[in-house]
Parts: structure tokens; sequence; C-alpha cells
């Protein structure tokens, strides 16, 4: 179902769309095919051969948040190049008698026709629900080709994890969201398990009293330059404790400890788990298993409105590395 | 006074569960290996329980720690829904588990339980907060809050908390429920008491909340004005499986009306609160019972309408009647089956009946509650009938808040049928919960179970709202014990009910739903 360069409509592709659903309950008949959408999820990609895993995580993602997905490939081709297709993501939901599906409209596009895409991607966005931006590939932020389409949306998902610069990647982040744009990062909801550990570590009743006497943290990561997480998880504490004075090295969060009153708490990375040492060597295991892209997105999206304790963490960051 | 955690962050933790024991008095029952332990671990590997955080369990089954965190660890493998089992977080859960063993009835087992309290709550920094859960028979309930209050359990020093959790039946009629209610306040006060029914604790019963007060389309037509009666159905498949002996002692009226579905009425029909916090929202439903109609004896047969399903051949299967059932006494009076109109006297809802229906053995498993509007004033849609006679087209709008199998929100509206003229047809609008929110929802038990431990009391019933819906069922009890033996069965397994449910409702010139 892919159109010519010159075709490329949005009214086009909506009847295009609308033609998908016609054909689906004309060839369904086992179950009926219901129609999902929540919000408008553009998403920002580049690269051969990640089809497959991009389906996969926009395909688990319509279990939680059902979108209108519109999906922009950029392609390095000789020749201008500007296609789309339409098509739907079909579930059985959860063992009901229903499919669930969503639409994904495709594009694929060379560099020099970005304008085009933001034309067309105007009138496609899913009227009165939220319209957000995941730029999936995070090199593409560098690009300035792409300044032209952030306006589609404020609501902008990347990954700091992709980084090559943590510092200045978070520091350009960090100017984005002072312009107005609502940054949600995915390196950030694969700390939310550390957070929630250290929050819950001063829950304890022989801990609770320390929390203001923390003096001393240390963020330890396993490998080399200091990545987005380990910078992340210091400004956090930074911001928490105000008072603490904080030593952080590395990325790929392998401890955190905290020491105060002179007592130490630590959380360590067990694989797949965290695991939290308290007073008297008191020891919680917390799963901490791998998560998806999909699920990392799911708690994104699941705040669509302001997020003050990351833009703070963000704000904390620019100002800790400078 | 504790300091605040700078390290919550609300947006994405869920709700903080302080350090606490869990005491589970009935461990080796049912309850407890299908739905306590299996929830509590959930909560674990949800990272919602604290790391101070012990569960003990008391039964008169002898048997160590080990033996006990051996058959929990059975039990959570065999009754986790939608969840993975993970070895490692057993390990760890599992050595916050502890058993002791003996009699309710047993002053030394408080004073065994006290002693153990104090060792835990040190090795597991649980702070001294205690939640006990009374998960034993209905009639231990009395004994094992005199034991605790006796051994001075029910009440701790330095801040700490001491809450009870008791399962329903609260009483087997408004004496036993009074009666119930002097042994439990004897040593615990009304705010340490968390009476649960879980139908409360069902997402989608929680959402009626939502849908009336955080969407002001339809709480305006929320009253009699615009709504013509209400019909709420909770409809099971299958019979008594197994429970033949509790069975008919309850019935379908004590064992469904009196508490889930006149909890779900009150939530249907509650005044908005002025905040969503435990007392405000908890006086209103409270209220909302108090104001329905207690029937005079005389009264009741026009308003209830009692069954019991007898044997049928359904699908093939010959299904047994309830007199025919394992554990029934063949001359059985007990109401599998129970239908009430109730009314309540209040400015929103005078003369709009709530028609409340429960039984058993019904032709599919369904819970769902039927909002039926107004017809219009004045058709401007009439057809004409065989005999000449004028038809409304336009069919009143209904509402319908399905609650279970398949949650969800459907409203049902008069649409023109394509083509010529101008013919009205109803149609369905619906909402699904599976294609806005899919994941796994949270079972009733993992959230009442975290509101204990946090000290949310909202979806737990008080009371004056036990003994506001005893009062709203005991004159139909009392009339139904007068039952003759003859008049059941009255309707085969694998139907709606009996004829005179439908009457009943005819009687107000009301049709009964096939939900």
């Amino acid at each position: 179902m892919a159109a010519a360069v010159e075709e490329i409509r949005a009214e086009k592709l909506l009847k295009d769309l609308a033609n998908v659903w016609k054909e689906l309950n004309q060839t369904e008949t086992n179950y009926a095919v219901v129609r999902a959408c929540s919000m408008t999820l553009l998403v920002v990609t580049t690269g051969d051969g990640d089809e497959q895993d991009l389906a996969g995580t926009l395909g688990d993602l319509m279990h939680s948040h059902p979108c209108r997905y519109i999906v922009l490939r950029l392609v390095d081709t000789p020749e201008p190049e500007f296609a789309a297709r339409v098509f739907a993501h079909c579930q059985l939901a959860f063992g009901r008698r229903q499919q669930l599906c969503c639409e994904q409209i495709e594009f694929t596009a060379t560099r020099d026709r970005i304008p085009d895409f933001y034309a067309v991607a105007l009138g496609l966005t899913v009227a009165d629900l939220p319209v957000l931006l995941w730029v999936r590939d995070a090199r593409l932020l560098a690009e300035p080709e792409l300044a032209q389409i952030l306006p589609l949306a404020r609501p902008l998902i990347v990954d700091s994890a992709q980084f090559v610069d943590a510092k200045s990647g978070l520091a350009d982040l960090e100017k984005r969201r002072q312009a107005g744009w609502r940054i949600k990062d995915l390196a950030w909801s694969r700390l939310t398990v550390w957070r929630e550990t250290i929050a819950q570590m001063f829950e304890t009743s022989g801990c609770r009293n320390l929390v203001n006497r923390v003096d001393r943290i240390e963020v330890k990561g396993r490998f080399g330059p200091t990545g987005s997480d380990v910078q992340y998880l210091a400004a956090w504490l930074s911001e928490r404790v105000p008072g603490a004075a904080i030593t952080a090295t590395g990325s790929g969060v392998q401890r955190i400890r905290l020491v105060a009153g002179g007592q130490r708490l630590e959380v360590n990375d067990a694989g797949e788990a965290l695991v939290a040492t308290t007073l008297d060597g008191m020891v919680t295991r917390v799963p901490d298993p791998v998560r998806s892209d999909a699920s990392l997105l799911e708690e994104e999206l699941s705040i669509l409105g302001p997020d003050p304790i990351y833009d703070a963490t963000l704000r904390a960051v620019a100002r800790l590395t400078h | 006074m504790a300091q605040a955690n700078p390290f919550q962050d609300p947006l994405r933790f869920e709700r903080r569960v302080p350090s606490c024991a869990v005491v589970i008095f009935g461990a080796n029952g049912d309850l407890t290996k299908r739905k306590l332990l299996p929830s509590l671990y959930r909560l674990a590997f949800e990272r919602r329980l604290p790391q101070g955080f012990a569960v003990i369990g008391i039964s008169r089954t002898a048997m160590s720690d080990d033996d006990f965190r051996r058959k929990m660890e059975d039990s959570v493998k065999e009754f986790l829904e939608n969840s993975p089992f993970d070895q490692a977080l057993w390990d760890d859960f599992s050595r916050g588990l502890f058993y002791i063993s003996g009699d309710v009835a047993d002053e030394d087992l408080y004073q065994r339980l006290g002693t153990r309290l104090e060792e835990i709550a040190k090795a597991r920094q649980t702070a001294g907060n205690v939640l006990f859960y009374l998960s034993t028979q209905p009639s231990h309930y009395g004994q094992a809050a005199g034991g605790l209050g006796r051994a001075g359990l029910a009440r701790a020093s330095n801040g700490a908390w001491r809450r009870l959790v008791v399962e329903k039946p609260f009483g087997h009629d408004q004496a036993s429920a009074r009666e119930l209610e002097n042994q439990l306040h004897e040593h615990f006060s009304e705010d340490q008491l968390y009476r649960i029914d879980h139908y409360l604790g069902k997402e989608t019963v929680q959402n009626i909340l939502a849908f009336r007060f955080g969407n002001p389309l339809f709480e305006p037509l929320w009253n009699r004005q615009y709504i013509n009666h209400v019909q709420i159905t909770a409809a099971e498949s299958i019979g008594v499986e197994g429970r033949g002996a509790y069975y008919q002692e309850a019935g379908a009226l004590r064992d469904m009306i009196q508490n889930h579905l006149l909890q779900v009425l009150a939530t249907v029909a509650m005044e908005p609160s002025a905040v969503f916090e435990p007392t405000a929202v908890r006086d209103e439903r409270a209220k909302l019972l108090r104001s329905i109609r207690v029937y005079k004896p005389g009264e009741v047969a026009e308003n209830a309408v009692a069954g019991q399903y007898g044997p049928a051949r359904v699908g093939g299967k010959d299904l047994p009647g309830f007199r025919e059932e394992p554990g029934v006494d063949p001359h059985a009076m007990t109401d599998t089956y129970a239908a009430v109109t109730f009314q309540i006297e209040n400015w929103r809802w005078a003369g709009v009946p709530f028609y409340v229906r429960s039984g058993k053995r019904m032709p599919k498993r369904v819970t769902d509650i039927a909002i039926r509007f107004n017809p219009v004033p004045h058709s401007l849609f009439v057809t004409e009938g065989d005999g000449g006679e004028a038809i409304n087209t336009a069919r009143p709008n209904m509402l319908i808040l399905r609650i279970q199998p398949e949650e969800g929100i459907s409203l049902r509206f008069s649409s023109k049928q394509p083509g010529a003229g101008m013919k009205l047809r109803p149609v369905s609008m619906d909402f699904n919960y599976g294609t806005s929110f899919g994941g796994r929802t949270p079972t009733a038990y993992e959230t009442l179970l975290v509101d204990a431990m946090v000290g949310d009391a909202t979806l737990y019933t008080r009371q004056d709202m036990v003994e506001a819906s005893w009062a709203a069922v005991q004159p139909i009890l009392d009339v139904w014990s007068g039952h003759e033996a003859e008049q059941f069965p009255n309707y085969p397994a694998g139907t709606w009910g009996p004829k005179a449910s439908d009457e009943m409702l005819a009687r107000r010139g009301h049709e009964g739903r096939v939900p």
C-alpha cells in the first residue's frame, strides 16, 4: 500500500486508513475488530533492520497505550525519497473475543524531505488527544534537520543512554526543557527501581531518622566515562539531600552508597535484582528485570503532565556538570 | 515525629506501605493460600512492600516456620494470577514469614504472639506496626479480638499502629452483627477496624466513583428527574461448588446482597463527598444506606423474591438442583436467588426503584449495573402498531456499567436507521477497559491489603454501614424464614431465576434485563 512521492497528502492517507479498517472488518470473521486510540505517538528513527524491533515495541505498548503511530524512518539514499504506507497492528485483547487494533502510518524519507513529512504529519495527528514525539535514535537530536519536526509535539521522548557524550547531551535536553519541551527520558525510567529502593530504605524504622543526616553519597558505575544514568542519580540525590558530598563515576550503575550519621546504607546491582543493605546488615532483594523499551515508554506515557522531580533533576545535572 | 522522606516520587512510585507485620489468623485456610499470600508476594514483586516487613501465620496445625514457608511457597506458585514466580525474590520474602500454632481460644497463644512480635519488630524492623487479619471462621472473630485485647496487643506504644481486618460475614443477621460489633469494640476502636468487602476493591467498582465524580457530563442527570430505574445484577453460572454446607446457612440475600451489592448500590447512588478521603466517602455511603426504605413485613412479598434452583439439563449436561448438591439438606429452604426492589428515600432518588438481584446457576457469570433513563417527554418518532396504536420508536437511553467479566461502560441511544423515513433503532456506544488500559490490574486483595497497611479505609465497610445494610434486609429475611418447603425449587438451573422476579418489575411497569 505504498504511495508515490507526489501523492502523499494527509487526506489520502486517512482515506487509506479508513479502507484498512473496512477490509479488516470484512475479512476478520472469528473476532470483533476494535480500533483503539488514546494518543498520537510520532516516532523518528533511522537505519535498517530495526523494523521488527520497533514493531515489537509498538505492539507491546498498545496494550497499555493504544496510539495512532506515525513513524518516520530516515534513510540515506542517493535520490530523494518520500514514501508512506498505512497498516494496523492487531492483537487479541487479553484472552477476550476481540482484536484490539491500532493504526500506523509509516513514512520513509531522506533528510531533504523532512519538511514534507512535517506538513503531512500536521494533518495526521488525532484530534483532541495528546501528541508525543519519540526520537528513537538519539543521534538525530544533533541534526539540524530534526529541528523542523520538533514543533509537532511538546512531550519529547529520548533515551539518553544512547548519548555518546552524556554531559553535553543532558545539557542540550535541559536547554530544550527551558525552551518549553516536556522532556521524557527512558534512561530516567530505568532508574525508577534504584530510586524507589533508596526511598524504601528510608521508610524502615531504623533509617527513618537518618534522612537528614546523610552527609556522603557515592554513585558508582561499572564502565568508563560518566553516563547519563550515574549523572541523573547523582543530581537527583543532590536535589533530595542538598548538604551531602557526592561522588559519581562511570556508567551502568553498580552501587549507590549513602553514609548517614556514621551508618552505611547500600544498594547494589545483582543482575536481575537490586540488593539493599540497611542497618544491622538487613538485606532486601528487589526484582529489577531488564526493561523493554515498551515498558519504559509505558511509564513515561503514564505521566502526561509535568514531572517536577525529573525536571528538577535535569536542572541539577546541568548545574552539577558546570 | 518522623521526618518526611525526600526520596519519594508519588508520580512514579506506588503508595508507600509503612514498615509493619501482618498477623494472619487462619493461616492454614483457603483464603490465606488462595488470596492473601499470593497477593502479598505479588506486592513484594511490584516493590510495594517496605523493607521492614514480616508475616506471622497462626493456626491450630503444628508447623515450624520452615514448614509454613514451604507450604506458602506451594500456594503462591499455584494461585499466583497473571504473574511470574521469582525464586530468588521468594527466598528473600519468605525469610520474613513466621508461624505460631495455637488455638484462638487459648490465652497463652496471645502471650506467645506478643513475645514473637517484639522479636520480629527488632529483627525485621517492622516498627511495631501490626495488621491483624482474621481469616478464621466467623465464630472465632470475637475470641481472637478479645484475646488480642487482653494480651495488650490491640494497642501499641511509640506511635505504632495496630489494625484489625475482618472478613465478611459481619454477623448472620442484625442481632448477631451487633453482638460482633460489641465484641470487636471491646478492645479495638472503630478506626482500627477494617471490614473487608472485596467487591469494593475491584477496579471497576472503584471506577464508578471516577466515572460519576470525574466527569461532569453524567452527574447532572444522576437523579430522579432523568433516571427511571436501576437494575443491579450479579449472576453466577456455577452452583455452590463444595460450599453447600456453608451456603445453605447463608443464601443469596445474605451472601451477596446484604454486603457486596448494597455497597455497589451505595457507590452508584451516594452523594459526592467534599473530599476523597476515607471518612468523607464512607459518611456518604453510610448516609445512602441509611436512606434505604426498611420494609414492613406486609411489604416484603411485593418487593422481594426468593428463588432456589432445581435440577436441569443444560448444554447436554445434567445439573443437580441445590437440594441435591453435596452437603445440602434435601429440604433446605435456602435462597440461591434473591431479587429485591430497594427504594431510596431521599430527594435525589425518591420514586426511583433499584432492582438488585443475585443468583447461582444462572445462564452466565455477569455483574453489571444498568441505569435506565426516562423516555423523551414527547416523541416525534411514532409508528403505528398492528392495532393502530402509536408506538414510540425512540427507546429510553440506558447506561450500563459492566463490572465483570468484560469490564467497561456502554451507552445505549437511538439512531436513525439508514434509508428513507425516520425509523429509530437502539445502538450501543461501548467503552472497554481492555482496549484502553491493558496490562495487569491489581487484584481486589492486593488493593485492599495495601489500603489497610497504609491506613486508608475508604474501601472498607464501617459499622454504621453494616448496620444500615442489615436493617434493609432483615425484614426480608424474617419473612422468608417462614417460607413453605414446597415453594422451592422455583427455577431450573441455567435460567435467569423465578418468574416472580420479572413480575416484581412488571408491577412497576418495568422489564427485567437479560444482561
